[in-house]
């Protein structure tokens, strides 16, 4: 049962819908004063730098008042640990409805990193009471555990709270708990993509019978991120994307089908986001088509060149031009290339920021040189003139 | 700005403080105590200073 009602989860919504309709001059000013009222909550909010505050916060002083409470009672062994780990967790998760029934927070932060550390406790608990018993294989039976309970657990948060992060939280977890069994690298990443692929069939149901009334906006954002996740783990290059992607050696017949099906999911997901006017499917195909473009070269086995980039670059922008024009010709669906929504703009930017993240270094580029920089003697002020070079 | 300002000003005492204090135990209380005002004195300013969306 959730703890928000429908009504409010709507009505929040509906406001923010209309904030940002006025905002990107969709409505004037006096109508949106007009209709806010209607979708007012009786529920506590915050902007989004002050939730991030307290949800740090939140976060430190529970984990901070855990261990100092497991430092103070000397808890050490195993089954203790893993029964005060368990009654802490619970312990958060009654905290969390405290905090929600008596002060009405709403994406307050500090519930929210109640919520989360229940989850967090919970799933170490569960890990904490499968080490003595390793029946899968040694050293890895807590893992895939832990992995379990935490989804189960990101699920219950979700179910409870609403807390979309939850339910991504909980999908990944359970996806990654394949990886903890030991069988070949083909099997996990088939298990993992598999398990991804029910969340994306679940979750579309879902999504298109709500279309994106509540929660079905909620189901949409899930059902991009598990079409992301069975692509991610079908794609056997990422790791040449960015070496956050352990690197398995696997070849054969799944190499090869991989490589076919990383070619098959982009177009497939924008067929159906285009169909359902379904924008978190699409916005994700998308760049799932580029992450397919950008790993085709090592896939093939060629060779990287430091012009790839730039003719990567230069066809994007030739396909973005073109499909400008397309969409300006005449009406194509209600579908254009226009920004309607001030959202949209601070989404760009945001991308754009968050690109510097991105290591680039040119292939080719030798970052070790073998002769680092030596001074052979010169006086200051003196221009070297002085030294023997 | 003010609640930001405050917020890094509380990082960087935390930080001197956290080389001063070597027991665990007392580093842990300090997080909880001082945590637990800087969460207060949040939702205090928030709400005295702060207005709707």
């Amino acid at each position: 049962v959730r703890k928000y009602g429908d009504d409010e989860e709507r009505a929040i919504r509906a406001e923010r819908i209309v904030r940002e309709w006025t905002r990107s001059g969709l409505l004037e000013q006096a109508q949106g004063d007009r209709i806010l009222p209607q979708f007012k909550v009786e529920l506590r909010r915050t902007n989004l730098f002050l939730r991030l505050i307290m949800f740090g916060f939140g976060l430190l002083i529970i984990g901070a008042a855990v261990a100092l409470a497991g430092i103070t009672f000397k808890i050490h062994n195993d089954v203790p640990l893993a029964m005060f780990c368990l009654f802490t967790g619970a312990g958060c998760f009654v905290l969390t409805e405290f905090l929600i029934a008596n002060f009405r927070l709403y994406r307050f932060g500090v519930e929210e990193a109640a919520a989360v550390a229940g989850g967090i406790l919970v799933s170490l608990s569960a890990a904490v009471f499968a080490s003595p018993y390793h029946s899968i294989a040694a050293g890895q039976m807590e893992i895939f555990v832990a992995a379990v309970a935490g989804a189960a657990a990101g699920f219950f948060v979700y179910a409870r709270f609403g807390y979309l992060y939850a339910a991504i939280a909980a999908i990944a977890s359970m996806s990654a708990a394949p990886f903890a069994i030991d069988a070949p690298p083909a099997t996990h990443r088939a298990v993992s993509a598999g398990l991804m692929l029910a969340v994306f069939i679940i979750a579309r149901r879902q999504r298109r019978k709500l279309n994106d009334e509540f929660p079905g906006d909620d189901y949409g954002m899930i059902q991009a991120t598990a079409w992301v996740g069975v692509y991610a783990y079908v794609n056997l290059q990422l790791e040449s994307v960015e070496s956050l992607f352990r690197y398995t050696t696997i070849t054969g017949r799944f190499y090869w089908f991989t490589f076919v099906v990383i070619w098959l999911l982009p177009p497939i997901g924008v067929v159906l986001a285009i169909r359902d006017r379904d924008r978190p499917l699409l916005d994700a195909s998308i760049v799932l088509a580029l992450v397919t473009l950008a790993t085709n070269k090592p896939y093939l086995g060629g060779a990287r060149q430091s012009w790839d980039p730039i003719v990567f670059g230069v066809v994007l922008i030739g396909i973005a031009v073109a499909l400008r024009r397309w969409l300006s010709t005449k009406d194509r669906n209600g579908f254009t290339a226009g920004r309607i929504l001030i959202s949209e703009k601070r989404g760009i930017s945001a991308v754009g920021t968050a690109s510097v993240l991105l290591r680039t270094v040119p292939p080719g580029a030798d970052t070790n040189s073998p002769r680092p920089f030596e001074g052979e003697g010169g006086r200051s002020g003196g221009a070297g003139a002085s030294g023997s070079f | 700005v003010d609640i930001q300002h405050s917020f890094f000003g509380y990082i960087a005492i935390s930080v001197e403080v956290s080389r001063a204090i070597s027991n665990d135990s007392a580093m842990l209380l300090y997080i909880v105590i001082t945590g637990s005002a800087v969460i207060l004195m949040v939702v205090v300013l928030a709400r005295r200073f702060g207005r709707e969306e």
